[in-house]
């Protein structure tokens, strides 16, 4: 009885980590390394940060710790693949392109895969995912002066590259 | 239809809402069938684990100069100390630079504050005409060009292939890259090494004594002593796990942030204590795939390397420099003796799949 529930423990610890750190480090990653890699990347943080969770319970900023954990596995991921750039791979295969809605949605993710990761990670947390710039620069590891920049330079790239009449 | 910021603006929420819908469904046959095999091969100690996610990472290479002290094999070779270990922390370099005798050069200094962090992230890109440059994010989105090497010179020199294109799996059957590693042997010296190199990703960037001692146990199990032995610029410290009289491993940390650790340097007289359990010296092995001179242009240094099958089936090698004229026998020995003790250190040698 007694093991069966620690084994419930286990589950709702572990749905808990998913839900609370798990979607930030899988957004983060999915816009640094696009849907495949990035997912992949994220399954295996978690993956990391389960087996470790006491150590990353003490953890001031464990969001931050597992998207590097996450940038250390997708590393493989993208020489297996081969993929130097996968942002972001196979989502035209799911995105509608009939509506201009859908099409503007494809110009989008095309733009978004021409800028550098860090920018594109940045402008994706806190513009398309509604993070504060406090949070995203959290669970990318960098200041929020960073993140300000990255952001600038990447909604300047975007204007561009998406023909915003300003 | 022109677009407004407003309309990015929207267009950006839904492109949130799209990507996690598209990665919550994600279920790529590929890289899923990769990530369970991995997970199956989730070695239960902490120790293996960390050495496993090193090589996973690809293997850092330690550059050496002419006088045997490190430092890059630039063209002017004026690149200091501190910073070439830097350099060499970041694992994409490592992977392009490979052996120090590809033709790589400088085109920039580097600048002050220098970051091996920045330059391993994102600024390594691929050319045409085949070559790879590595840069430094001086500030968000300014990219400082440092090193470029030609990638079509670095395979021609590279017998086996491209360094990217020789992927190999450790014995927990992880996949990783080997760089082909940085061997160098000095012209003055008498010593000769068989550096292999980890980056570790730690939670604050730090190593304590302790983990480096534990690594290093790993690469040697009698390994009775680590101690401090040089600190250099930038964080740099030099720990040497001494075993017995004989052999040392050199540990390099350079933090914060991703770790390169050296080890396996030989020194002095060295005495063949047997071949290392269950690794099984093969005359066929070695007859099929002979010990190959790689003589490195002004180094002084021969390098060789040597096949074996193990007991278990799995080929590895070993490759050792020493100056020229020595005979390398000695030392292949003895860098056969040093291998894990037990199955879940198993992370110095890497299985060549060829």
């Amino acid at each position: 009885m007694e093991a069966t529930t620690d084994r419930a423990d286990d589950a709702t610890d572990f749905a808990a980590l998913v839900a609370d750190v798990g979607e930030r480090v899988r957004r983060a990653l999915v816009a640094y390394y696009g849907v495949e890699i990035g997912t992949e990347a994220a399954a295996d943080a978690v993956r990391y940060g389960w087996e470790h969770r006491e150590r990353l319970s003490e953890m001031g900023n464990p969001a931050g710790y597992l998207f590097r954990v996450g940038q250390s596995r997708a590393r493989p991921y993208r020489r297996w693949s081969q993929r130097r750039t996968a942002f972001p791979s196979s989502f035209d295969q799911h995105v509608s392109s009939t509506s201009d809605d859908g099409a503007a949605l494809l110009d989008l993710f095309a733009a978004l895969g021409k800028l550098p990761p860090r920018q594109r990670s940045a402008v994706v947390l806190v513009r398309a995912h509604g993070y504060s710039y406090a949070e995203a620069a959290q669970i990318l590891g960098i200041t929020t002066t960073a993140l300000t920049n990255h952001i600038h330079r990447g909604m300047a790239r975007l204007r561009i590259l998406m023909e915003v009449e300003r | 239809m022109t677009m407004t910021d407003d309309d990015l603006d929207r267009l950006l929420v839904d492109a949130g809402h799209e990507l996690d819908a598209l990665s919550l469904d994600w279920n790529g046959p590929a890289l899923t069938t990769m990530a369970r095999r991995r997970v199956r091969r989730v070695v239960p100690v902490a120790l293996a684990a960390s050495l496993v996610v090193a090589l996973a990472t690809g293997l850092v290479v330690t550059l050496r100069d002419d006088a045997g002290t490190p430092g890059a094999t630039t063209l002017d070779g004026s690149v200091p100390v501190a910073t070439t270990l830097a350099l060499a922390s970041a694992t994409t370099v490592a992977r392009v630079v490979g052996p120090e005798s590809l033709p790589f050069e400088m085109i920039g200094e580097l600048p002050d504050g220098f970051e091996p962090e920045s330059a391993s992230e994102a600024t390594l890109q691929g050319l045409d005409p085949p070559t790879m440059q590595l840069g430094w994010e001086q500030a968000p989105g300014e990219y400082v060009p440092i090193l470029v090497a030609r990638t079509d010179l670095l395979a021609r020199d590279f017998p086996d292939g491209p360094v990217d294109e020789r992927t190999v799996t450790d014995d927990a059957g992880t996949d990783g890259l080997i760089s082909g590693g940085s061997r160098y042997g000095s012209t003055a010296g008498t010593f000769t090494r068989d550096d292999i190199s980890v980056s570790l990703l730690t939670p604050t960037g730090d190593v304590p004594d302790a983990v480096l001692l534990e690594i290093a146990a790993a690469f040697e199990p009698d390994a009775a002593t680590l101690e401090l032995s040089r600190e250099l610029p930038d964080g740099v410290r030099q720990f040497t796990a001494r075993v017995g009289a004989t052999r040392v491993h050199e540990v390099w940390y350079s933090g914060p942030g991703r770790v390169s650790i050296a080890f396996a340097t030989l020194t002095g007289p060295v005495e063949w204590d047997g071949p290392a359990p269950g690794a099984v010296i093969s005359d066929a092995a070695v007859a099929g795939r002979p010990a190959t001179q790689w003589f490195q242009p002004g180094t002084g240094a021969e390098s060789y390397w040597r096949y074996w099958t193990g007991a278990d089936g799995v080929t590895r090698s070993l490759m050792v420099d020493v100056p020229n004229g020595v005979d390398p026998e000695p030392y292949f020995r003895v860098a056969a003796s040093i291998r894990p003790a037990t199955d879940d250190e198993r992370a110095l040698f890497v299985d060549l799949d060829r």
